[in-house]
């Protein structure tokens, strides 16, 4: 049976430090969170003590395969443990990775919470580029992109995590989520003027996905370099004899908030149905490398892609089939492991995309990322009579994803919305309540001065007697308002709460 | 790290009435910019009831579009070159 698909977004977003002769990019990212973080400390209040709570790296293997080895030659990535990383109140992590600022989702039930917290993280980035710019001398500012490459070859990621059962065996996963990777890309896409891969813009002047050009290999552990289209990172952050996390790097990420539900939505259906067994072997793919490129350079969505068996198929009527397998399953199983509600939108809008895109493309622009961006270049193509490799159509590529209200295109575009601002703005403080987020968040907010670190899966605190307690939480569906709220609302202190929970 | 976090609310105190004043002027020009964008999707419901013909509805968007484009070349980086040029990311994940 498949179980509560809990899931999150990390994003890295790309970053400029102006005003600067040659910017350290690490510098800036660490400048922007700092700025942000030492705003709340100034402000007090519901945030009191998180900045100086850090990350906790005891649980972290970023090294582990689940195919229960280590590649030959294959490079692990490297956890960097002395820039700036911190745990805020709505249980999300902001920190520094490689040279760009990332921020993690709390853990979230499904998709559509999701979308609420990646959308309430733009706009603690956003925040942090007004905190920053108050603190940088006059004539610098940081500005902050959510996208995934700099168009020159340089690429970042926007990484999903899905909680998966450790029974299900980790080549079942690869065999059948794969074809969906490949393939998604159609609705969830971002949009790329041009190609990082030496074709030039005659040979693909725009592209369905920011990170297509950079996947070289099926599976992997890899994430910086020969990416893998399946990352085989085994580190649950949760009891490991129980659970895998499988973590996803093969995304865009998304300015778009129905792509990010359908993109993460989609992605759990496909994940619960493998669980279940219920994908059939003739959906998989021949050669997943080319055919994902293949995809994200056919603007006319008609060139097919070949499956094991011979038989070709436009990465459309494969989506279109995994749909209808999907509402064959959930009539069978029921959507309680990805939201009931939450489970029936999926189905309507992933039904409801594909017809857009079958018949009258211009009629998703408002949900589709790639198809927005295609719409507006084009008709600035137009306007100003421009050729392909114009700079000017780049610059609108890059500005689309520009986070400054005043300067991002995509709030231009005519976006369809799915939250409402006062959620984000509560998700910028509050945990999601049905998760062990909560626990986290919440005990950040009201016992910051006790809690000395913070994980995934654990929280230590120091209530002044030594040792320092900590309170594991390998359990991702626990520590729930239901299940601690009134815990935590009737404790004085950590010590307390401690007693409370009988730790 | 250059940013000492003790160094940061004495300036940030100092700049607390220009902040407030910038923060009122960038919702300001959000507002008056967004007005377009929310009147075309107004005119859309509107307008698709009356008009269901695709010829109809390409001319539609094309207005609709004309509007944003406007818009873009007033958010659009002048310099595009340069802007484009510049902006180099290290690889990440």
């Amino acid at each position: 049976m498949a179980i509560p698909k809990i899931c999150g977004i990390e994003t890295e977003y790309g970053i400029a430090l102006r005003g600067v002769e040659d910017p350290n990019p690490i510098t800036a990212s660490a400048i922007l969170i700092n700025s942000y973080l030492s705003e709340l400390a100034r402000r007090g209040g519901a945030v009191h003590g998180a900045p100086q709570v850090g990350w906790d790296f005891v649980d972290e293997t970023p090294d582990r395969d689940a195919r229960g080895f280590m590649a030959a030659g294959a490079m692990p990535p490297d956890v960097e443990t002395h820039m700036v990383n911190a745990v805020l109140t709505n249980g999300a992590r902001y920190y520094v990775d490689h040279a760009h600022p990332e921020l993690s989702t709390p853990e979230c039930a499904d998709a559509r919470s999701v979308v609420v917290f990646d959308r309430a993280a733009e706009l603690i980035l956003e925040r942090s580029m007004r905190d920053a710019d108050t603190f940088l001398p006059e004539g610098q500012s940081i500005v902050v992109y959510k996208n995934n490459s700099d168009g020159k070859g340089n690429s970042y990621g926007c990484h999903e995590n899905y909680l998966f059962d450790r029974e299900t065996p980790f080549g079942n996963i690869v065999r059948f989520i794969t074809p969906h990777f490949v393939t998604r890309q159609v609705f969830c896409g971002a949009g790329k003027v041009g190609s990082e891969i030496g074709a030039g813009p005659e040979a693909v002047p725009f592209q369905l996905s920011q990170r297509a050009d950079f996947f070289e290999e099926e599976v992997g552990l890899e994430t910086t370099l020969k990416r893998p289209i399946v990352n085989t990172r085994d580190e649950p952050h949760a009891d490991p004899s129980k659970y895998r996390r499988l973590h996803v790097i093969v995304g865009d990420a998304n300015m778009s908030e129905v792509a990010t539900f359908l993109k993460v939505g989609t992605t759990a259906i496909v994940s619960c149905m493998i669980e279940d067994e219920w994908l059939p072997g003739r959906l998989v793919l021949r050669a997943p490398v080319p055919a994902i490129r293949s995809v994200s350079t056919d603007l006319s969505l008609a060139r097919p892609i070949e499956l094991e068996d011979g038989t070709r198929i436009t990465a459309l009527e494969l989506q279109r089939e995994l749909h209808r397998l999907a509402v064959e399953w959930a009539a069978a199983r029921g959507l309680d492991c990805v939201g009931a509600d939450v489970g029936a939108e999926i189905l309507q809008r992933w039904d409801a995309v594909l017809t857009g895109l079958e018949s009258d493309r211009e009629s998703v622009a408002g949900q589709v990322d790639w198809v927005a961006k295609l719409r507006v270049v084009d008709a600035y193509r137009d306007r100003h009579g421009l050729g392909w490799g114009d700079a000017r159509l780049r610059a609108l590529d890059l500005q689309y994803h520009d986070l400054r209200p005043d300067r991002s295109l995509a709030r231009r575009v005519g976006l369809e919305r799915l939250c409402g601002d006062e959620e984000i703005e509560a998700a910028v403080t509050e945990p999601p309540h049905d998760t062990r987020a909560y626990f986290r968040g919440r005990c950040l907010a009201k016992f910051g001065d006790e809690v000395v670190s913070a994980n995934w899966d654990s929280l230590v605190f120091d209530i002044g007697s030594d040792p320092l307690r900590r309170v594991p939480m390998m359990e991702p569906g626990r520590g729930t308002a239901s299940h601690v709220a009134s815990v935590i609302d009737g404790s004085r202190n950590a010590a307390e709460l401690l007693d409370r929970l009988g730790s | 790290m250059s940013c000492g976090s003790r160094a940061v609310p004495e300036r940030i105190e100092a700049l607390t009435d220009e902040q407030v004043d910038e923060e009122v002027d960038m919702e300001e020009r959000e507002r008056i910019r967004r007005t377009p964008s929310e009147r075309s999707s107004e005119q859309e419901t509107d307008e698709t009831v009356e008009e269901p013909t695709s010829a109809v509805a390409g001319d539609r968007i094309k207005a609709e579009l004309d509007g944003l484009l406007d818009e873009i070349d007033e958010v659009l980086e002048t310099n595009a070159e340069e802007f484009v040029r510049s902006f180099v990311q290290k690889g990440g994940q």
